[in-house]
């Protein structure tokens, strides 16, 4: 049995999130647009798998609709900086917002639901997005909004990303203070146990209420970060699709894990543009490895740490103990 | 008021057609032990769960303390000062034992939003006390799921225990313990009883643990109450003797 | 616009709705009784279809198609993925088996990629069932009468099988309980293929019966997953009775929502379930969970 690790971070834990925060920070200076342009991408994606796996691994609920917030925030961002004059702070504030709205109403129907049901809602949920997106004039229709101007201070790649980082950083800092308030522990119990947890006095529905809003609120800040690091939007944002790759990095990382989501953006997001160089067969290359992660290693690359050995031994005794039964 | 600690009138409850409760009326003194007994099927759990709210009843009254607490949720109930503990084992297994203590004392203090101050700061005092009385010091760090049976009981005595009742529902605390361990938790629950000043609603098998302990016992025969007494006179009434201690022996 | 024209609109609504229900009932037996949710459902309808036209092209005979691809979906394209795929997540974490699922769409979208290209396909209608019958001022075509038919008989055949033979009966035991099954000796792994094979042999006949009447082409199984999915929610997932009336009532509003609000009929569906999930969230005919 795994022990639900105490998230409350060590010094040497937080010596490594300041020594890669520095990394990240020099990488610019190397000046290789490529790498910086994938770094911004892996940190947004990361940023949205782990507003995910808020749900997912600390919440025991199957978010299968997480497109909905992250386009929620794309289409404010895009729409406020496009057809308003609010100052560039206030769409920043107001965007993330809006995802919340929706992750508001969405979360009325959602969060009273459990397992498949609540996998298959919130998968049609990104669904009714998806279909006004198209639909709706004011949004673009198919072709998505093109051409969003950002402010000149952030108009360079180097920018963009530096702006990205400090923002994934503090939004990452804030969730694991979450994590280890009474929120975020009462959170966790709720996955383990819901039940119980009504019968010792916290207001389950509530709570899984708020952390859904809470979730599509981080969702909308990676949303909303996204327009400015491609200056466009597109309906397939809110496919459920998207939904899935959120999932997806999740499991790859290891959703057990604080940092897994980050660190499945990563590894996904690196593949992904080593194997397209390779072959248009990207589709084809995702659906076997998901495939492969599922059945050989569903804890994820996180879960390879100082796991291994312990795997083996438990092989063992499990076979040991087919023979005595 | 003072007589009726707590008490039930009337209560129904059918599962498709199947009457699990029929017209329940019963009362408990404050201070007492009461405990209710009956073969499988009586409908004794249903009773617990129609009390913490877990289900709603058909028909009838739930009073506490003077208070109509039937509409109320379960989460509002605990607030009012009733908590229970399982049957079956129903506790955090991948938590250790403080942590699932101090997610019933987070629930009863209405922490459970507080976002910014660590989790283990809250009560710790108050957990680490707590955790001493149910006699699992010496295991505060292992996991839920890890513990022997009879610990696992004791936790789940203690997760009752931490929303700090008027009114403890035990259901069937001794279930699957050998004698040694009965006589421990019977110890403790009895310990609590004094230091809590708590009142015990029993649910139990083991007619040695109901004899031991109760002042007052309740017998649930197909969801009917059939009758009630202190203990001398249900070890005497013949009708009990023929149907229950019968078929429990 | 007249009432004939209106009804005329409503049998065609009712044929879309017997493609829904075919694959809706595949799905939710699959969910009764394996406790998976299959988002490749709707990948297996896609591929049916392109299957169906090559098959078509080939043999230029319909009817061909129609009674082999079924079969052969169920047998190989069902038996391959069970045995190779799903029966190593059962014990897993519900989203392993959803992620799985999802693993398998895009395979197979990828499939269908590489054998027939980005461009759009269609099936012709077969000679038979071209025209329409004329009721005063109602007009039916054929094909849409021939689709009523074999979905209602698939239902009649599918209950038949399920409440009058040892194998339904086993079925529905395990749908009950999966340990109780296995203790009573029965071997609970082969009825859990089966039940793969004959849903996915469903959504094989979903595709051969739509392939006449709809464009094959990339992507629509992502649509239609949604609205299966949909289905599934309003009838109840595990209850086919459910997915009768879910899919008719899907297939219906839509195909009357079609003229009066071209643009949002599909918003119309999701606000149905909405409506459904508020004042009853285990669906129709679903069974409540026994939770806080």
């Amino acid at each position: 049995m795994d022990k639900i690790r105490n998230l409350q971070a060590g010094t040497r834990e937080w010596t490594w999130y300041v020594a890669v925060f520095v990394i990240l920070m020099i990488v610019p200076f190397f000046g290789s647009i490529f790498w910086t342009n994938l770094l911004t991408e892996i940190l947004i994606m990361g940023l949205a798998a782990m507003s995910v796996n808020l749900l997912l691994g600390f919440g025991g609920s199957l978010p299968f609709g997480h497109a909905a917030f992250f386009a929620s925030g794309a289409y404010a961002t895009a729409l406020l900086i496009k057809e308003t004059n609010l100052p560039f702070l206030a769409v920043l504030i107001i965007a993330p917002a809006m995802a919340a709205v929706v992750g508001a109403v969405f979360g009325i129907i959602i969060t009273r639901l459990y397992e498949f049901y609540y996998a298959i809602v919130s998968a049609a949920s990104c669904m009714v997005l998806w279909t006004l997106i198209r639909k709706v004039p004011i949004l673009g229709g198919d072709t998505g909004i093109t051409g969003v101007e950002i402010p000149e201070l952030l108009s360079s790649i180097d920018a963009v990303y530096i702006f990205t980082a400090i923002v994934v950083f503090t939004v990452l800092i804030c969730t694991k203070i979450l994590l280890n308030s009474p929120f975020g522990w009462i959170q966790q119990a709720i996955r383990e146990n819901p039940n119980r947890v009504t019968c010792t006095g916290s207001n389950v529905l509530r709570h899984r209420y708020i952390a859904f809003i809470i979730s599509s609120f981080i969702c909308g800040i990676a949303g909303m970060l996204f327009v400015l690091h491609t200056q466009s939007t597109f309906p397939s944002y809110a496919h459920w699709i998207k939904s899935g790759d959120f999932v997806m990095i999740c499991i790859l990382g290891g959703v057990n894990t604080f940092i897994g989501p980050m660190v499945g953006a990563a590894a996904l997001i690196i593949l992904q543009t080593y194997i397209t160089s390779l072959t248009q067969h990207w589709l084809l290359f995702l659906g076997i490895s998901i495939c492969l992660l599922v059945i050989f290693m569903p804890s994820g690359i996180m879960g390879l740490t100082g796991h291994l050995p312990k795997k083996i031994q438990s092989f063992f005794k499990k076979s040991g103990h087919n023979q005595r039964g | 008021m003072g007589d009726t600690f707590f008490e039930i009138i009337g209560l129904d409850k059918s599962f498709r057609g199947l009457k699990a409760t029929n017209k329940v009326s019963l009362s408990i003194k404050k201070g007492e032990v009461c405990s209710i007994i009956g073969p499988n099927g009586a409908g004794k759990t249903t009773l617990f769960n129609l009390i913490t709210g877990l289900i709603k009843p058909d028909a009838g009254k739930i009073f506490f303390q003077g208070k109509d607490i039937t509409a109320h949720s379960p989460v509002e109930i605990v607030h009012t000062g009733i908590a229970r503990s399982f049957q079956i084992v129903n506790n955090f297994p991948r938590f250790t034992v403080y942590d699932n203590i101090m997610i019933a004392v987070l629930g009863y203090k209405r922490q459970a939003l507080k976002m910014l101050t660590p989790a283990k700061s809250i009560g710790r005092n108050e957990i680490m006390e707590l955790i001493d009385r149910i006699g699992l010091a010496k295991e505060a760090n292992t996991l839920a799921g890890e513990l022997s049976h009879g610990d696992q009981k004791r936790l789940e005595v203690g997760i009752a225990l931490a929303s700090n009742p008027s009114l403890l529902l035990l259901d069937e605390p001794t279930a699957g313990m050998s004698s040694e361990e009965k006589g421990g938790i019977l110890e403790t629950i009895k310990r609590i009883m004094k230091e809590n000043n708590c009142t015990v609603f029993l649910c139990e098998h083991d007619m040695k643990v109901i004899f031991s302990i109760s002042d007052t016992i309740w017998v649930l025969h197909n969801g009917t109450v059939v009758t009630s007494g202190t203990v001398e006179e249900i070890r005497n009434n013949a009708l009990v003797r023929e149907i229950y201690l019968g078929e429990a022996e | 616009m007249s009432g004939d024209i209106w009804i005329s609109l409503l049998i065609a609504g009712l044929s879309r709705a017997m493609i829904y229900f075919l694959l809706a009932s595949g799905l939710t037996l699959i969910f009764g009784v394996l406790k998976v949710i299959n988002f490749a459902h709707g990948a297996f309808y896609m591929l049916g279809i392109f299957i169906c036209y090559s098959v078509v092209k080939f043999t230029g005979n319909f009817a061909v198609a129609f009674f082999i691809i079924p079969l052969v979906f169920g047998f190989v394209l069902g038996g391959l993925t069970e045995t190779f795929l799903f029966r190593r997540v059962y014990k897993a974490e519900h989203v392993m088996q959803l992620l799985l699922s999802i693993g398998v769409t895009y395979i197979i979208a990828d499939v269908v990629k590489i054998i027939w290209g980005v461009s759009p396909y269609s099936v012709g209608m077969p000679e038979v069932f071209r025209g329409f019958f004329s009721l005063g001022g109602i007009t039916i075509t054929k094909y849409n009468l021939f689709i009523i038919a074999i979905s209602l008989a698939t239902a009649l055949a599918m209950f038949a099988v399920l409440y009058r033979t040892k194998i339904g009966s086993i079925i529905r035991a395990c749908t009950y309980s999966r340990e109780m099954t296995m203790t009573a000796g029965v071997n609970v792994s082969r009825v859990f293929t089966l039940v793969f094979v004959a849903g996915t042999a469903l959504a094989g006949l979903a595709s051969v019966a739509a392939a006449p009447m709809t464009t094959g082409m990339l992507g629509m199984d992502n649509e239609m997953i949604m609205i299966v999915f949909s289905v599934v929610i309003i009838g109840g997932a595990g209850s086919i009775t459910g997915a009768l009336l879910g899919a008719t009532i899907i297939g219906v509003v839509e195909a009357l929502a079609v003229p009066v609000l071209p643009e949002f009929a599909e918003v119309i569906m999701y606000v149905i379930v909405a409506v459904v999930l508020l004042f009853r969230p285990q669906g129709l005919f679903g069974k409540s969970e026994a939770r806080v």
